[in-house]
Formats: structure tokens, sequence, C-alpha cells
């Protein structure tokens, strides 16, 4: 097979190139020197100049677009018998060569002058200049698309190899071929070169007997005889930007990645296949996207967790200005919605005393997690719609649109298309916001992560107790293996890991979870998932979506008001207890709460307390009204 | 015919080895496969100076190549047609010295009487540190290859000093009704006319002064004679692309009435003085001088092809080098010639080069079984 022609692509080096006399030959030049190098021999070296238009000689012009490549992928002249048109030769005597062009370019000057000395150094080597209009050198945007324009319009060929010289240049230009190369705008490799090592070599200052003798390193003179087996000429490296020359490199930056997909995981080392590659692909979003995400999920997989560290990850890499504004749907339906989410003027609606900007306005350049977004009533998806596309929605009461600019994730455990069948949800806000959709599995379909979730809720719990607990390993294994068997629901998801965990941290004895705590904990949650919660037998019964529907924001309330302690519920109490947490929610006393809940048998009764009454029973459950309204 | 294998790391196991194994396998038409190509090398395999003595060689018998490219450790060389007489022009740049290829070249050319003068025009570097000189070579190798026969005017058109290189040099080869003939090599005693050279381009003439005024402190009484002004040479080429200085020490001798000379050349370089390059050219003399013999270390590895060629013979040298004993060891391996090494007295031996029957080609001896029991 016929030896692929390597091709050097290299930028004139005003500096390190320079020099038109004869004492040039003295000093190291890169793009003279490359071509002495003895395990390198560049076929075609395609050298760019910056020249100005204006002093460009008429006459020896090099082609001046990229467009233009006479001579590449040609059969060349390579071969040691062919020497051509040598017209350097003639006149170089007098010390002013005629075969440069009379220009009052000094790049192009030099460009020549660099053509003219390959060719005695490597006849075999053909040289192509080719002039670039840069007005400022300095500038990145003006340097980089100049090479890029190089990059797109240069023929590259399959049958020849390609180096891009990063010796030479001003360090924008370096830079920027650096960039093209790793983004493979140029098919190439990167040749760098060195100079020579050996002191005496040192030709970047290079002198005849100036008197001194070679003192520091004693060594004797060369005959050639000493020298004839390898004399440094200096060396080169290639760099593969694709290959292992980068792995430590490579490595590095796959650490950083793994930090990142750490920060979405936060630093649970997971196991399962599906996820990770999900935590891969959200990374990959997170860091490089602004579009809308949709997490699905089941309640409890830990969407609400997800999205703020989607926001830790993005802040941690200057992605975000602004905040993270975590609103549930389901919690903000009614009235309330629209002023809750996009504010409202002074005095639009009664009661309106005051202008409130609304969560969207709160998220401005930041990240918004509207979590059931399938909650949200149609006006809302209209006006949420308008603010996603334009990043300008109408407060309510308001004659002139506010701005935000946020990034918006959604999350659902609701089926989106089915309800945009139902005509519950607008098809373009679901278009508009499912872009990258991730699915969350539940716990039960990861039970390999059980026990890394298992440690990180611990550590979690003894962080926040600032006690030790220890959960010896024959109770661990006891744990787990139950944990892990195919028989435990995990309905509730991260939510029954977490209270499950709370639990045997709280009864610890002496901070030691036994056996036999282990055992009862067992039994509870066997309790827990025989009786199925009424969010999964709803779902799947046969009542109507209505009070499914319900019964989910039930769900929703009593895991936000109770947090972990929502699992110790009875499916007996779990609906009452949130019919209960709705009706304080809305009303704006106790009293009024009390009135409401009881206001068939207060008729009945002699004496009226229905407050006492409401307190009472909030009791029992470890609440107050007022921790239910700052729970809103 | 078999392809006779060379293992490249034999012996020096570099560069010379794979030239003369090219050399050979033209002039018998042996094909060759050359492995280990510089195996023990810190670059192994070709480099850029070898891949150009290839293509030299292959242009000189129309051989089928295979493996050339950098660093490649496996080459075969398959000879089509005997050495072809014609002119040749290779343009060399200054990274392979021009020298190097005419030495590959050279011994091709010659190994068959020519009806027509040969040009060989080589350009690139001329005085370049990784090989002899063109100095060495007219001084030294030239009268010897006019007492082996050959009519041959060599001719410096311009110099190429390291590193601009730039130069061009024409070797013409005339028709010769003798071709190679056999002779002996030795020297008589004593009888040497010394000169001193400088070699100097685009540096301070300066430097040249105080190599000859060295040469005259330490080789001024040699076998009685005074080295004095008459006897000093300082070429200076205007023509050079860039600066160069090589300082020589030629020692003319009279043998069986022809006139040789030996000549001890060394690279001026940045960092050592004048006086340290001329001490070292004169000490080198003074070696050979004191040894008696015909040829020094470098002469007498470009003595070996020619003689072998032309019939054998005999010539006294200094203790072989290892370039000089892998030589006789490849020649052997060609079955072109056998060559024994006799110590004649401390760093004096005798070479005797005996032809072995293998030229023309397809008159090898043996097989290759054979060429590597005489090793």
């Amino acid at each position: 097979m016929a030896r692929k022609k390597t091709v050097v692509l290299g930028l004139l080096g005003t500096t390190l190139d320079a020099g038109l006399g004869p004492n040039r030959w003295e000093r190291w030049r890169p793009t003279v020197d490359l071509h002495r190098l003895p395990d390198l021999i560049v076929d075609r070296f395609e050298l760019f100049y910056n020249g100005s238009a204006a002093t460009a000689a008429s006459g020896a012009r090099p082609s001046a677009t990229a467009s233009k490549y006479p001579g590449s992928g040609g059969a060349g002249d390579g071969g040691p018998t062919s020497t051509g048109g040598r017209a350097t030769r003639e006149a170089r005597d007098s010390g002013f060569d005629q075969a440069l062009p009379r220009t009052s370019d000094p790049h192009e000057l030099l460009a020549h002058r660099v053509k003219a000395d390959i060719r005695e150094l490597s006849p075999e080597t053909q040289v192509n200049l080719h002039r670039l209009a840069i007005a400022d050198p300095w500038n990145f945007a003006e340097v980089y698309e100049a090479l890029l324009d190089v990059a797109e319009g240069y023929p590259f060929r399959d049958d020849e190899e390609y180096l891009v010289h990063l010796t030479t240049g001003s360090h924008v230009a370096q830079i920027c071929l650096f960039l093209l190369t790793e983004a493979r705008w140029f098919p190439a490799k990167l040749l760098q070169i060195s100079p020579p090592r050996v002191p005496g070599e040192d030709r970047s200052r290079r002198k005849f007997d100036r008197g001194g003798d070679r003192s520091r390193s004693g060594e004797g003179p060369k005959s050639w005889a000493d020298t004839r087996q390898t004399r440094d000429h200096g060396s080169f490296q290639i760099f593969d930007l694709n290959l292992s020359t980068y792995d430590r490199l490579g490595t590095r930056l796959a650490k950083i990645q793994q930090d990142a997909q750490g920060i979405l995981k936060a630093g649970i080392a997971t196991r399962n296949k599906h996820f990770n590659h999900t935590i891969a692909r959200i990374e990959q979003v997170a860091t490089s996207s602004t579009s809308p995400m949709l997490i699905l999920g089941p309640t409890g997989a830990g969407k609400s967790f997800l999205a703020r560290r989607i926001f830790d990850l993005k802040k941690a890499r200057h992605q975000v200005g602004g905040e993270f504004v975590d609103v549930n749907c389901a919690t903000i339906r009614g009235d309330g919605a629209m002023s809750a989410l996009f504010g409202h003027a002074k005095g639009a609606f009664t009661g309106a005393q005051g202008a409130r900007d609304g969560l969207l306005v709160r998220a401005d350049k930041g990240v918004l997690f509207l979590d059931e977004i399938g909650e949200l009533g149609l006006e809302e998806q209209g006006m949420l719609l308008r603010a996603l596309e334009e990043k300008t929605f109408l407060p309510l009461g308001a004659d002139k649109p506010r701005s935000s600019d946020f990034q918006l994730i959604s999350g659902t455990n609701r089926d989106l298309a089915e309800a945009v069948a139902a005509g519950l949800f607008r098809e373009d806000l679901y278009a508009r916001i499912r872009l990258w959709t991730f699915r969350l599995p539940g716990l039960a379909e990861r039970r390999e992560d059980l026990a890394p979730n298992l440690e990180h809720e611990l550590a979690r719990w003894v962080q926040s107790r600032k006690a030790p607990v220890v959960f010896p390993d024959e109770a661990k294994r006891r744990y787990l293996a139950f944990a892990e068997a195919k028989t435990s629901g995990w309905t509730g998801n991260f939510r029954d890991l977490s209270a499950s965990v709370e639990r045997l941290v709280t009864l610890a004895e002496g901070g030691r979870i036994t056996a036999a705590l282990v055992d009862e904990e067992i039994l509870r949650l066997q309790e827990t998932w025989r009786t199925p919660t009424l969010a999964a037998s709803g779902a799947g019964g046969a009542g109507s979506a209505g009070i499914a529907k319900e019964v989910a924001r039930g769900e929703q309330l009593l895991s936000r008001v109770l947090g972990a302690a929502a699992a110790r519920v009875d499916s007996f109490d779990r609906v009452q207890l949130a019919h209960v947490l709705a009706v304080c929610l809305e009303a704006d006393s106790l009293s009024e709460a009390g009135r409401q809940l009881f206001e068939v048998s207060r008729t009945e009764r002699a004496t009226v307390n229905d407050a006492d009454r409401l307190r009472k029973y909030l009791t029992k459950w470890g609440i107050s009204f007022d921790a239910i309204k700052r729970s809103a | 015919m078999y392809p006779l294998i060379i293992d490249g790391s034999r012996g020096e196991g570099g560069g010379q080895i794979l030239r003369t194994s090219l050399t050979l396998s033209a002039i018998t038409g042996r094909p060759i496969v050359l492995e280990n190509i510089r195996a023990g090398r810190e670059k192994p395999g070709l480099m850029r100076q070898h891949m150009m003595a290839i293509r030299a060689a292959t242009e000189t018998c129309a051989a089928e190549v295979t493996g050339i490219a950098l660093g490649s450790q496996k080459v075969t060389f398959r000879p089509q047609t005997p050495p072809k007489h014609a002119n040749y022009t290779f343009a060399i740049g200054s990274a392979g010295s021009t020298m190097l290829v005419l030495q590959t070249i050279l011994p091709i050319l010659l190994s068959k009487p020519a009806s027509e003068p040969i040009t060989i025009t080589l350009e690139g570097g001329t005085h370049n540190p990784m090989a002899p000189p063109w100095s060495f070579f007219v001084n030294a190798f030239v009268p010897v290859l006019r007492r082996f026969g050959v009519h041959l005017d060599a001719k410096l058109i311009r110099p190429g000093f390291y590193p601009a290189g730039g130069g061009k040099v024409e070797v013409t080869l005339r028709p010769s009704s003798t071709g190679l003939v056999a002779c002996d090599l030795l020297r008589a005693a004593g009888e040497v006319e010394l000169n001193s050279v400088v070699e100097i381009a685009k540096i301070p003439s300066a430097a040249g002064k105080r190599e000859h005024t060295q040469a005259i402190s330490l080789l001024g009484q040699v076998h009685g004679k005074t080295l004095d002004r008459r006897h000093l040479e300082t070429i200076t080429y205007e023509d050079a692309l860039c600066a160069g200085n090589i300082y020589g020490v030629r020692a003319k001798h009279r043998y069986e009435d022809a006139e040789f000379a030996e000549y001890f050349v060394t690279f001026g370089e940045r960092g050592l003085s004048a006086e340290t390059v001329a001490r070292d050219s004169c000490e080198q003399f003074l070696r050979w001088d004191a040894a008696g013999v015909f040829a020094g270390e470098h002469l007498a590895d470009q003595l070996l092809l020619p003689m072998a060629l032309g019939g054998g013979g005999r010539f006294s040298t200094l203790a072989p080098s290892l370039h000089t004993t892998t030589q006789a060891e490849t020649l052997a391996l060609f079955g072109v010639a056998e060559v024994g090494f006799q110590e004649r007295g401390d760093d004096h031996f005798d070479v005797e080069v005996r032809r072995l029957g293998a030229r023309p080609p397809g008159t090898a001896k043996g097989g290759e079984e054979t060429a590597r029991r005489t090793l």
C-alpha cells in the first residue's frame, strides 16, 4: 500500500522564523528546521502568513483565498532526482535574492525566504504559500474565523496525513489552531518541534570561535566519525487529540465529568446502569443546554432532589446567576396560582394591596422547577408557554409585561400525553417542555442502588443528629436482604427509604441498630406496602381520574407537611388527614378552618370550639396550624 | 534468486550496513531483505538520509523496493537490471549528505567498465558533519580510486555547509580500458608532505589563522621537515549559504610511484576554539604517522569495497573500527570477498582482500546458507 503523504499546515512565525540575511542559519527557525528532522519527511507544506493586501506584490502573489490550493493533493514532485527550477541560486551571492518578490510586505518577503530555505534542506518538499488577511492578529474571533475559513476550504484527502504545526504563530493563533484541531475542523494531528538539546548544537546562538573553549562539557571536537551515528537536529512530537497521548488529560476531564455526575447523584455511588446512563445524559445536557428539561418518574423517585442538583451543577459551572425556585403545581391551583407564578400588580384584585413579583421573576437567571406540572391550570399553561417562548409575561392586572430568563425543569408522574389527549394539558406547551425528557426509575427498579442509598441516608441522619449510629453488618445484611428482595414494593420510593432510615436511627438505643430493630422495621414496611397507599390503588382502581387526582394531591400534601413521617400514616387516616390539611391551607386562621371542617356537627353543639377540636386533632399527628401554613 | 537476509543490527548496526548492502545487492543482482534496521538505535528503522540512499541505489538498477517508510525496520530490495550507466542527478537537501549517497552509488557504477563518460551530480550538503566531507573525498579517496584504474574528475561547484546545505558537486567517470585492478596499498616509511588546510565561509578569517598557528606549533617538525607559511592553505567560500569552518591536515605521501594523501578533518563548531579544532586534526595525523600505515580509520572503510570489486589486494591501516569489520563481514555475506585482518604491531594491521566469485549476477557462490557460514 502506498504511503500516505505527510502534509503540514503551519503559520509563518514572524519572530521565530525571521531572518533574511546569511546569519539566519545560525538561529533555530522552526518552520525551516523541521525539514531537517531525520525522522520526519514532509511531502507538502502549506505555509500561511498574514499579509496586508495593500502591499502584496502583484507578481508572485500566492493564493489569497483559502479556496484555492494549487498543487495540494497532486502527484507532487517528490523523489531526490527532481531538481526543478532553482532560481533561488542565481543571485544569492550578491546578498540579494532575486527569487524573492519585490514587495513591501515584510511577511510576504519572509514567507518566500522560508520557502526557498526549505527547498535547500528538503528539495522533495512542496511548499505552498497562502496569504491570510487578518487585520488584528490579537483578535481571537478574527483569527479563529480566518483559520476556520482555511479548515473549511482546504481540500483534505483520505490518502494524506495532516499535521498542524503549533510551534509558530502568535499564541492567539496557536490556541485557535488547537481548538480547531480538537474540534476536528482540521482532520489533523498536532505537530510541535523543539530545538536541539546538545549545548554545542544550540543554534539559537550558534557562533563559530569566539575564543572561548567548550568549557562546560569538556567535550573534545567532533570529527564526522564521532558524530556519524546521530546528530541532534532537534526533536518533534505529534499529538493525536483523539488518542491515548491525551489519556492523562482525558482522565482529568473524565474526573471532572464524574464529579459533575457526582453532584447530580449527591455523591451516591449508584450501580444501576439505566440510572447512571440517565445521569450521564443529564450531566451532558445540564452543562451545555438551557432548554427546558422534563423529569418523569413516580412520586418519591427524587425529581425535586435531582432538579436541585442540576441547579447546583450549573451553579458550580457558573452557568446560572439566579436562584433555584421549586414549586409544586399541585399546591398552587386555583385563583392563587396565577398570582403565585406570575405575580400581580397592586390592586389587581381584592386584597392585592401590594404588588407581588411571583415565582417566575424570582427564578430570573436561575432555574424554575415546576413539579407536577400536569396539575397546572390551562390558563397558567398558556401564560407559562409565553414566558418560555418570549421570556416575558403579563402579571395579573398589570399592563406592562415583566421579563424573566429562567431555565425550566418540569417534573411529572402523570402521563402528559394522556392529559393532552384529554384536553387537560396544552399540546404546544407539552411540545415545548419535553425537549430533554428523562425518566427517573423508582427505587424498586434500581434495587442494586439500595445499599449505597442506605449508606447515604444513614450518613445524612447521623450528620443531622450529630451522634454516631452503628449498623452492625449482620443487622445491615438482614435489612438489605429484605430491601433488595423483589417482594419489597418501595411504593413510596426514596421517601419510603428515608422514612425507614429515620425510624431506625431514631429508635436505635445507644446509637445501635440491632437485628431486632431491623425485624420490627421490616414488619412496618411490609405493612405499609401490603395496604397499598391510596395513591397507588387510586391510580390503578376503577375510580375516576378526578378521584385519583384528588388522592394524589392529598398524598403530596401529606408528605409535604409531615415529611418522612407521612409514610407512617395508615391509609385509614390518610384521606382524612389530607383533607384537613388542604382546608387548613386555604383557611386564613385555625378558627376558620375549624368552622369549615365541623360545619355540620357544630350546629348540634351547645358550645362551639372548632378551633380547639382541630388543634387537638392536629396535635395527634404532631403538627400545628402554623406549621401547615409554613409548608406552603 | 533467494533473497539474502541481512540482519541490519549486526556490527555497527546503523546506516553503513544498510548502504553497503544496497551497493552490493545492486552490483551482484542479489535481492536482499534487510531486517532489524538500526534496531538498537534511539530512533530505530529508516531515517530520512537512509531513504535517500535507498532511492538513489534504486535508480541505478531499477530495483523493486518495499518497506520504504520512516521508521521502517524491514526493507526488501530486488534489482531488476544490472547497474545502468547513465548520468544521475540527486537533489538531497542538507539533511542527507551528498557524500553518503555518493558512497552508496559510486561503487555500483565502478563495478562495470563504462563505455561513455558518466556524470553524477549531487546537490545538498557537501561538508556535513554526519559524513566524510568533500575535502576528504577529493584529497584522500580520489587518489586511491585513480590507483585502482578509475579515471574520474571531481568538481565542487558550490560548498554546502551544515546546516543550510545548498552545495553542488559533480563527479565524472571516464571510460577506462582496464576496469578496476588489483593493487597493494602500503606506505613508504617516513616520507610525508604536510599541509594545513582551512576551509572557511562567512566567519572572520582570524579563526583560520589561529588554526594554522596551532598546526605550526604542533606539527612544526615532522620527519625533519618544517611546517611553515608555504604549507598553509586557506580556502574561503564566498558562495556558501551559511557560516562554516572545516580544518584539515593533509599528509601527501608516495607509494610505488603513485601519489596518495591522508586527510584528517575536524569540523569547527560553536563552543570549540580554533586551537582545539586544529589540535584534533593534528592528533589524528600523529597517530596515523606513528603507526606508519597507509589508511587511517575512515579511509580504510572506503577502501574495502573498490578493492573487493577490483580483484583484491592488501593495505595497511590502524586498529580496525567496528565500521571496517562490519564492512568486511558484509562483503563476505554477499560472497564478494573475504577479508583478513592481520596484526603487525601496535595500532598497525594488514588487511587482505580476496575476491570471491559472486559477480556478475547469478554466479553467487551458494545460497543464503553458504553465505551465512562464511561469516
